[in-house]
């Protein structure tokens, strides 16, 4: 060994690195239930005992393959019970699959699901073999399981936000799960986007494209007809979408019949960028449709752009 | 109980690893936030990857692929490239025996001067302790040359030792 190899094989890192501890500790204690359910006891305790023994000193040369993000997740079990897909941060083919109604061009036969195989892809269900048992899935709970995981996920991502750990990278799954249209995850990037922090700015930016006209489209069919806190909440993620589907929506509830609905969509087109606002807002006070209460907070409202457009050009 | 036996060892692994970790999160992304945040990414990813029972073989060669695809990724989306930050090694690492610190300061100082791609070979290597065939699999590049490049590293970091006082 050289001289300068003996000095750098002194060295140790500055810093004791507890803020990894205590970060990797407040994630798994905010995981409301973060276990899958039915795996064998044993293969806890081997798994357990081995990284404690592998620890850092045991490895072979084996080609390695971390978790790809893009891989595929969707895992049998025994038993012939199919437990829910993965959650985060993968299963991104097999949610798709899930959440926008099952494609057969997403999965493909002989693809591997953990310790299973892919041997059938149909209109209606797939096939996976585990050793020698094949089991058969259908699509309906294909969709289910993808639906109730996303939720899950999210709801970890909630907690992950509220304790202020929520990372760049679950914030750009959370993005890919809302570009689906689920609401939870769009109104969490909502949350975020409210709030001051690292990634306020990036949450505004994603929610303000993330409504192409299929994510719109379901936000306003949760406005029609989801319950008062899905209501509120799908209001609040349309009103900093920008797209003319979500304009044209508000437009339309502005001058409706439901009062409530009206002077929260007025809220909402005049938080938005000033020219467009401005266009709302006189269309909604031009319509005699519009009930006089709404006229004259839309009317207000424009007063006041105008007055503030009149000093900056002073 | 199964649960609490799995937290249990990962706790430890966490422990045992978490400095050198930081260490390295740091010397590729070069921002301290950004840095946690791809350790506690690739904790998450571990731990789930335990759960569900995969077999991994070199949970060391493992642990730090994850660390570097974590930052890869990460600068990517942020349109710069890996190692932009530029973090000096004099910064990140040092030797906490008095008797030795300025030696072993002017050595870092040293590596500190070497390419980016020398500098992450000597932090896998000597910093770290991985293998050849473990820093061959992080970098995805042939173990004959991962080890080439070390010896080519280690000779000017010796002719630059020779040479300063």
């Amino acid at each position: 060994m050289s001289e300068i190899e003996k000095s750098l094989n002194r060295v140790t890192p500055r810093d004791d690195g507890e803020v990894v501890m205590d970060r990797w500790q407040s994630s798994m204690d905010l995981d409301a239930d973060p276990k899958p359910t039915g795996k064998p006891i044993w293969l806890f305790a081997c798994a357990a005992i081995a990284l404690a023994v592998l620890g850092w000193g045991l490895w072979s040369g084996q080609k390695i393959e971390p978790t790809d993000s893009t891989a595929p997740t969707l895992v049998s079990i025994d038993n012939n019970q199919f437990y829910t897909f993965q959650t985060q941060p993968a299963a991104n083919r097999a949610l798709i699959a899930g959440l926008d109604d099952f494609k057969p061009e997403y999965l493909h036969t002989g693809d591997s699901f953990g310790n299973s195989q892919l041997v059938n892809v149909g209109d209606k269900d797939i096939t996976l073999r585990t050793g020698d048992h094949t089991s058969t899935i259908s699509v309906q709970e294909i969709n289910t399981s993808a639906a109730k995981a996303l939720t899950k996920e999210t709801q970890g991502y909630q907690k992950h936000f509220a304790a202020d750990v929520l990372t760049q990278q679950q914030l750009t799954r959370i993005s890919a799960i809302a570009r689906f249209g689920q609401l939870d995850a769009l109104h969490l990037l909502e949350t975020i986007s409210d709030t001051p922090g690292k990634l306020q700015t990036q949450a505004q930016d994603i929610l303000r494209t993330v409504g192409d006209t299929s994510v719109v489209q379901q936000l306003i069919d949760h406005i029609r007809d989801g319950d008062k806190k899905t209501r509120r909440n799908a209001l609040r993620v349309l009103g900093k979408c920008d797209s003319p589907l979500a304009t044209s929506f508000l437009e339309s509830l502005a001058t409706g019949a439901d009062s409530s609905m009206a002077a929260n969509a007025v809220a909402m087109l005049s938080s938005r960028h000033p020219a467009n606002a401005l266009r709302s807002l006189r269309a909604i006070v031009d319509d005699p449709s519009t009930n006089n209460e709404i006229r004259h907070s839309a009317t207000d409202a424009l007063e006041s752009f105008l007055k503030e457009m009149n000093s900056e050009s002073k | 109980m199964q649960e609490d036996t799995l937290r249990h060892a990962f706790d430890t692994f966490v422990r045992q690893n978490q400095a050198c970790m930081l260490a390295y999160a740091r010397s590729l992304a070069g921002r301290n936030r950004q840095a946690e945040d791809i350790c506690q990414e690739t904790l998450l990813n571990m731990y789930q990857v335990l759960e569900r029972g995969k077999d991994i073989d070199s949970w060391k060669a493992y642990l730090w692929t994850s660390l570097r695809r974590g930052a890869q990724r990460l600068a990517e989306k942020q349109g710069r490239t890996l190692l932009s930050g530029n973090t000096r090694f004099s910064h990140l690492y040092w030797d906490d025996s008095a008797d030795t610190r300025d030696e072993t300061e002017r050595a870092l100082k040293l590596v500190d001067a070497l390419s980016q791609q020398q500098r992450e070979l000597i932090e896998l290597k000597i910093f770290h302790d991985l293998s050849f065939r473990d820093i061959a699999a992080v970098l995805d590049t042939p173990m004959q040359t991962i080890a080439s490049r070390y010896q080519s590293a280690i000779q000017t970091l010796q002719s630059q030792w020779n040479r300063t006082p």
